[in-house]
This record gives C-alpha cells, structure tokens and sequence, in this order.
C-alpha cells in the first residue's frame, strides 16, 4: 500500500517536473522524460527488488524538489513559496536517503552559482533546518565511534562500482548494477543524434546542466574512482563513504538525470517524424 | 581563440606523453624474500610461503625457487585480502621437476599491504621451496601509455571530424553513416566492455595462442611459426595451421603487459568495428545507397550466427574471417555486374584478393567453403567468364590473394603433405547429426546459459528476422513486385536473385535432413 502510494506520488511529481520543464510548447518531450524517470531501471530496481522504500520515496521528492527550484528560478511571483516548498522536499529527501541529500544540495549550490540563481540556495538553507536531526545523525556517524558497533560502515564501496559495459544492460541485475535499460538508450541515441547528426545545440540551461551532472555522477559510480583514497583521508570519510554503500547509487541519480536531455530529443525527433514541428 | 585552446590540449597531450615515456624507462627494481618450506609428501596442503609483502601497483613477475621431483604436483599463486575484488589479476603457475623455478605475472591496480604467496602442495612427491624474487616491471606505465596513445588517437580523430564537418566536408548521410555504424558496433561490443570474460567454448586454446605469439614475438621470430612455451617448453607449431596474422594486435597488447583476457576483449571489440564498417562500406557501394549499407551492416554484424560464433563457442578464425565475406560478395557484385570495358572495372579485382587474403589468413574452412561458393557463383555466370577482362579480375584477385599469404601456405601445405598430421586421420567424421533442425530456423539462442565447444549439436538457430526478410523477399519475387527494381537495374537484380537461391541452398545444407 506504502509502495503504491509512493509509485503515485512519483508519477505526479515526475509529471509536475517536466511541465515544468517543457512547458506546454513541448507535451511529448514532457511525456518522454517523465515515462523515462518512471520506468527507470535503477529506481524500479529500489523499488521491487531490493524494496528500498526509503531509496523509493527519495527518488519520488526528487522530481517535486528540482521542480521547485525550477520554478523558483524562472518565477516572478510567488518565490517563497517555492523555497519553502524546496526545503520540505529536501528535508523529506534527506530524511529518506542522506546520499540523495548530499547530491540534491549540492548540485543545486553548482546551479545557483553557475546561473546566478542566488534565491535556490534559500531552498538548500531552508532544507537543511528541516533535515537538522538527520544533519545531527550524520555528524555523529561521521566523527563519533557511536556506529562502528554496528559494522555498517568502514569497508570499501569501489568493488560495487560499475564497469563500461555494466552502463548499458538492460534490466540485467548483474552484482546489483542495473544499467540504463532500453528507453534510456534510445533516449540518448536520439540526444547524440540531434546533436552530431542534425547539429542542433541545446538552447535551455536545463538541458545543458542536466547531461553535465549526469556525467560527473557517472564519473563517481565507476567502478576505478578512487573512493579508497577518499576514505584513507581520515575516519570521518571513511565512515561516510562506508555509509553510501554503494556507487551504484550515483549511477543511478545519473540516469534520472539523463531523463531530462533523453526525453526533449525523443520529444523532438517524434514531432520531426510527424510534422508537427518545423 | 581555438587555435589557442588546441595548442593548450597539444602541449598538455605531450607533457603527458613525456611523463609516461621517462617512467616507462625508469629502472626497474628487484625484491628479495624468504620463503624456505619443505612440504610433507602424502599431506595435501595449501602453505603461505611469503606473507605481508607490501608492493606498489604496478606489473610484477614472482620468481620462486623450489625443488620437486613431481610435475604438476603443485601449484603457487598470490593473494592479499586487503585488495579489492580485481584489484589483484593473477593466474598460478604449476611446479615442474626440471624447471626449478616459477615465472608468473601479477597485476596490482591497487597498493598491496599483505600480499601472500601460496603454494598448493597436491601430496605427492618431495617439495621445498626456497627464496622468492620479485622483479619489477615496467608494465603499468606501458599499459598507461598505450591506452594514453588510443585516446590520443580517438581525440584526433575527433578533431579531424570536427574540421571536415566545419568546412562542410561530412555531409549528413556521412554522419548518419557514422553514428548508425559506431552504434551497431558498440551493441555488438557491449560483453566485451565489462573487463569479464565469457567462459565460451575454445577461448583458452585461443588465449593460448595470444601468449604462444607474444613468446614467439619476445624470442625473436617474426613470423612467429613456433609458439616456444606450449608442451612444457618444448614448443608447438599451433600456428603452421591456424594462421595467426590478426592475432598481432591482442600479442602486441600483451607485450604492452595487458592481461591476456584484457588484450582478447580488446581485440574482439576492434573485430566488431572492423565487422559492422567494412560490411556497411561493401553493402553502400552494391546497393548505391546509405540506408540499405546500414540495414545491411545491422543485419551482419548483429546476426545470430555472428554472436554465437564470437560469445558463446569463441571460434576466432570464424568470426575473424567474417570481416572479409562482405568484400567477397562486393567483389563477385562488381566482377559479374559491372561492364568490363568502363575503366572501374580494372580495379574490381582489388576488395576481392584483399576479401580472399583475410579469410585465408583468418581461417582455412572459412576459405574452403568460400571457394566453393566463388565456383559456383563462375557455373552460373559461365559466358561472362571466360570474357578476357573478367577472367583477368578473378586471376588477379585469386593470384594476389594468395601471393599475400604465401607465407602461411607454404610451411602449411609442407607439413600437410609431408608430415603425418593428426587432420588426416579425421576426414571419416560425419557431420549430418550436427546439422540444424527445420524447426530450429526460427529459433535463436536453444540452450541458454551453456557455452559449446566447437563440435556440439547446434545451439543456436537460423533467427526468425532473417526467415521473415527472407520469405519477404521470395513473396515479392515471386509476385514479380521487383519490376522496377528490375528495370532500373537488371545486373543488380539477377545477382540479388542468385545470392538468394545461394543463400536458400546453403541453409538447405546446413540442416540435419542434408544427405
């Protein structure tokens, strides 16, 4: 039931999210990347077969947060609503999964900075307050000895990270890696189609932001990043990169990433097979 | 502003390029240990002969003394719990009663702070052994440099598309030509990009092979005829048999201290390019269009046969000659279609010795079969061969092709004929029983999850796209929909119609009913 009302929630925050982003010019481009995130290997994974239910309503806030720093950076009226809707995602994002917290703000700060978009760092600031208990938790993991009775962390993630070919399975769970699956594929074919075939360039900051993250995640999900070193700097990181459990999580933040840049082009080649655009 | 930024990448790319080059010509160093055990006879036993050695990453060859006067009776490998999963490649090597000492690489990719060396001791014979020297090599930085060359290359070629692009040099149909080949190349590849090896069916003799020819390369033959350490160093000569041109690349790689798995996969991906372009150039140039090249080169490159072959038994003559089939069916397209008095028609001849060559070269059935289908494709175009200028073509193509590989057939037919070779002795072997059922033409993979030596009843069958094109293409001839086809370009279409009724009687003898 918990489950169910989760998939719900993600279906309309997913929608609400690439309205945002599409506008109504492009409906199929909207579709495309919302069937995409939905339909995401790596979520449905979480979801069904390792029933993650934290992991799940994570990824369910993540579509309702980016949407309200979205709409936060084009609105003109109406800002604060959307900071304080953007903090109680990502609070609710933090209380879930501190690794999507993590990526979640701190790529918005990147946002913020790189697009001058100063009024999204009040939704980060505002969510951290909100996630403050799970802040103090984590700063307790991190610099106390507390957990270490628990031998959940301490241990090397880099053996879960993916290899090249790992990226392009299907719905294969090979090691708890599943890849970016068929929609996404042909997602990104069309999106290196549009741009080295046809030559056309992505005209939105979205639509260059997102593919950006989308590698750097992909970067830290590699099974040859070297998160050993970042773990022999010092006991707090090696309990917090202990604690992320896996790269895998990246790999799959990326794909939901590359549902956004995915779905315009497959948006955009339909409406090129059909007519309807110029 | 560009120019700036490509000077920028040039010097950063040669300061890199410098750094590996000093390091790959660093001095290497040599550590010595204890590790004196004698070993119980009749007690099997796994012993750390060495323990809490500390390395660098880095390429290393473990050289341990010992004393037996069992062969096989033992084995050494290395160990360290503390290194991640594929952060330590290593094989292990068996203990020989002449030998007296190991010679065995490791990899680390990571630093090793309790490296072990174990011996496993089977129980028999008389066992001890002595000290342990590793020596260093210089094979990571040779790794690093190779790989730093290959991006450096991709980099260029890049820049190179980039510039031909800018200038309005590629045009759309090329760059569609492009991406549509590197994806089919890429899906055929995915496997290979995963650094695993699939256990299929002949990969260890194939394995072998690459390490037979790098040996012989380090030994000083070129061309390689002996592989000097199979038989327990006394040699083989693998390659009098089964030519091993194309396997340079995987031997270079491994001379470069690439593992032996890494060097295969690498070759493999570089077949699956070689594969879906030469095939997309030859079926572009037979049917004067893009479209149908890609079409073509997918339905090649990607076909059920192919992927067995290469996945699941490893056959790499096989899947290496079928680089080389499309040329032969471009050169028997433009040999019997063009008109032999143009002056394109001098140079018809080319793909198909260079088609002849590869396949020979690759794998001598492949080639056997393929003479037989070139005869047959003569019977049926006999007026047109005996045309001096058509006769000529296929001479040439024959005579170079095999000019080209004379280096091969030469000490190949001289132990054929002269020595008594075990291939002789097998000409009684039937084959029926291994021929596809009818019901397995629409059927793809039939066992899934087995690999198959080579000479197991068929595990994979015909594939229903293939049976549909081809029952697609039987109901538009027969319901003569192929008119304007046929009057726009008669030669085209009777050489269509011919390699059907080719295609339709091989499939015929490939099934188990074929008397």
């Amino acid at each position: 039931m918990t489950m169910g009302l989760i998939q719900v929630a993600t279906m309309v925050f997913t929608k609400l999210f690439f309205d945002a982003c599409f506008g109504k010019k492009e409906p199929r481009a909207a579709f495309f990347g919302a069937f995409l995130y939905v339909t995401c290997p790596y979520r449905w994974f979480m979801a069904y077969h390792q029933g993650d239910l934290s992991m799940t309503l994570g990824w369910a806030l993540l579509p309702l947060y980016a949407w309200a720093v979205l709409r936060l950076s084009s609105a003109e009226k109406g800002k604060w609503f959307y900071v304080l809707a953007g903090a109680a995602a990502l609070a609710g994002i933090g209380y879930a999964h501190f690794v999507l917290f993590g990526t979640a703000a701190a790529f918005t700060c990147l946002w913020a900075i790189c697009r001058k978009k100063p009024m999204a760092l009040f939704s980060v600031a505002g969510g951290s307050v909100l996630f403050l208990l799970g802040l103090h938790q984590l700063g307790r993991l991190a610099f106390s000895d507390v957990y270490d009775v628990w031998d959940l962390v301490g241990y090397s993630i880099m053996p879960k990270g993916y290899r090249l070919g790992d990226y392009f399975n299907v719905y294969a769970f090979r090691e708890g890696h599943p890849g970016m699956g068929l929609g996404l594929m042909i997602g990104l074919g069309a999106m290196l189609w549009l741009r080295f075939v046809e030559g056309r360039k992505a005209e939105k900051d979205v639509l260059r932001f997102f593919p950006w993250v989308a590698a750097l995640l992909c970067v830290l999900s590699f099974r040859a990043f070297p998160w050993e070193w970042v773990q022999r700097m010092g006991a707090p990181f090696l309990r917090l990169v202990g604690a992320i459990g896996t790269p895998a999580t990246f790999w799959g933040l990326a794909c939901g990433c590359l549902c956004v840049p995915a779905g315009r082009a497959l948006g955009m080649l339909v409406d090129g097979l059909d007519g309807t655009k110029a | 502003m560009k120019k700036k930024r490509i000077s920028v990448t040039t010097g950063i790319f040669m300061a890199i390029f410098l750094v590996l080059l000093i390091l790959c010509l660093k001095p290497c160093k040599t550590y010595e240990y204890e590790g004196e055990w004698t070993f119980v006879p009749g007690e099997e036993t796994v012993e750390a002969v060495c323990e809490g050695i500390t390395l660098k990453p880095g390429v290393y060859r473990m050289e341990l003394e010992y004393w037996t006067d069992k062969d096989l009776g033992a084995y050494a490998t290395v160990s360290d719990p503390t290194v991640i999963t594929g952060g330590l490649l290593t094989n292990y090597e068996y203990f020989y009663g002449q030998l007296g000492r190991t010679d065995f690489e490791i990899w680390l990719f990571e630093t090793a702070d309790d490296l072990h060396l174990e011996v496993h001791y089977l129980g028999e014979g008389d066992l001890s052994t002595g000290r342990l020297l590793i020596h260093e090599t210089r094979g990571l930085w040779t790794m690093l440099m190779t790989i730093f060359l290959f991006v450096w290359a991709a980099v260029l070629t890049v820049r190179h598309l980039r510039r031909l692009n800018a200038e309005g040099k590629l045009p759309g149909e090329k760059r569609a030509a492009i991406f549509w080949v590197a994806g089919i190349a890429l899906l055929s590849s995915i496997p290979f990009l995963s650094g695993l090896s699939i256990p299929a069916g002949d990969l260890v003799y194939h394995l072998m092979r690459i390490e037979g020819l790098k040996d012989g390369l380090l030994s000083g033959q070129i061309p390689v005829r002996i592989e000097p350490k199979w038989l327990y160093d006394h040699g083989y000569a693998s390659g009098v048999f089964y030519c091993d041109a194309f396997l340079l690349f995987p031997a270079l790689l491994r001379m470069a201290y690439f593992p032996v798995t890494m060097s295969y996969n690498a070759y493999c991906i570089l077949v699956n390019v070689a594969t879906a372009w030469i095939s997309y150039e030859c079926f572009r140039r037979i049917f004067r269009g893009s479209s149908a090249g890609v079409a073509c080169s997918a339905l090649y490159t990607l076909s059920l046969n192919r992927i067995y072959k290469m996945y699941e038994v490893a056959v790499v003559g096989e899947y290496t000659a079928m680089i080389f089939l499309p040329l032969i069916a471009y050169g028997l397209y433009r040999t019997f279609t063009e008109d032999p008095k143009t002056k394109e028609y001098r140079n018809c001849w080319v793909p198909f010795s260079i088609g002849l060559a590869g396949i020979l070269q690759s794998h001598v059935l492949t080639c056997e079969m393929t003479a037989g289908i070139i005869l047959v494709f003569c019977l049926c175009y006999v007026r047109k061969v005996f045309v001096p200028e058509t006769f000529l073509a296929l001479f040439k193509a024959a005579s170079v092709a095999i000019l080209l590989s004379l280096w091969f057939l030469v000490p190949f037919l001289d132990y054929y004929l002269t020595q008594d070779v075990h291939v002789k002795h097998v000409a009684g072997r039937t084959i029926q029983a291994d021929g596809l059922r009818i019901r397995d033409l629409l059927a793809s993979f039939i066992k899934v999850g087995r690999n198959a030596p080579a000479r197991a009843p068929h595990f994979c069958g015909f594939g229903g796209i293939l049976v549909l094109c081809l029952a697609a293409f039987l109901g538009l001839w027969i319901t003569r929909r192929f008119r304007k086809a046929q009057e726009d370009d008669v030669r085209l279409y009777a050489f269509g119609k011919l390699m059907t009724l080719m295609g339709v009687m091989l499939l015929v003898m490939s099934l188990s009913v074929f008397p």
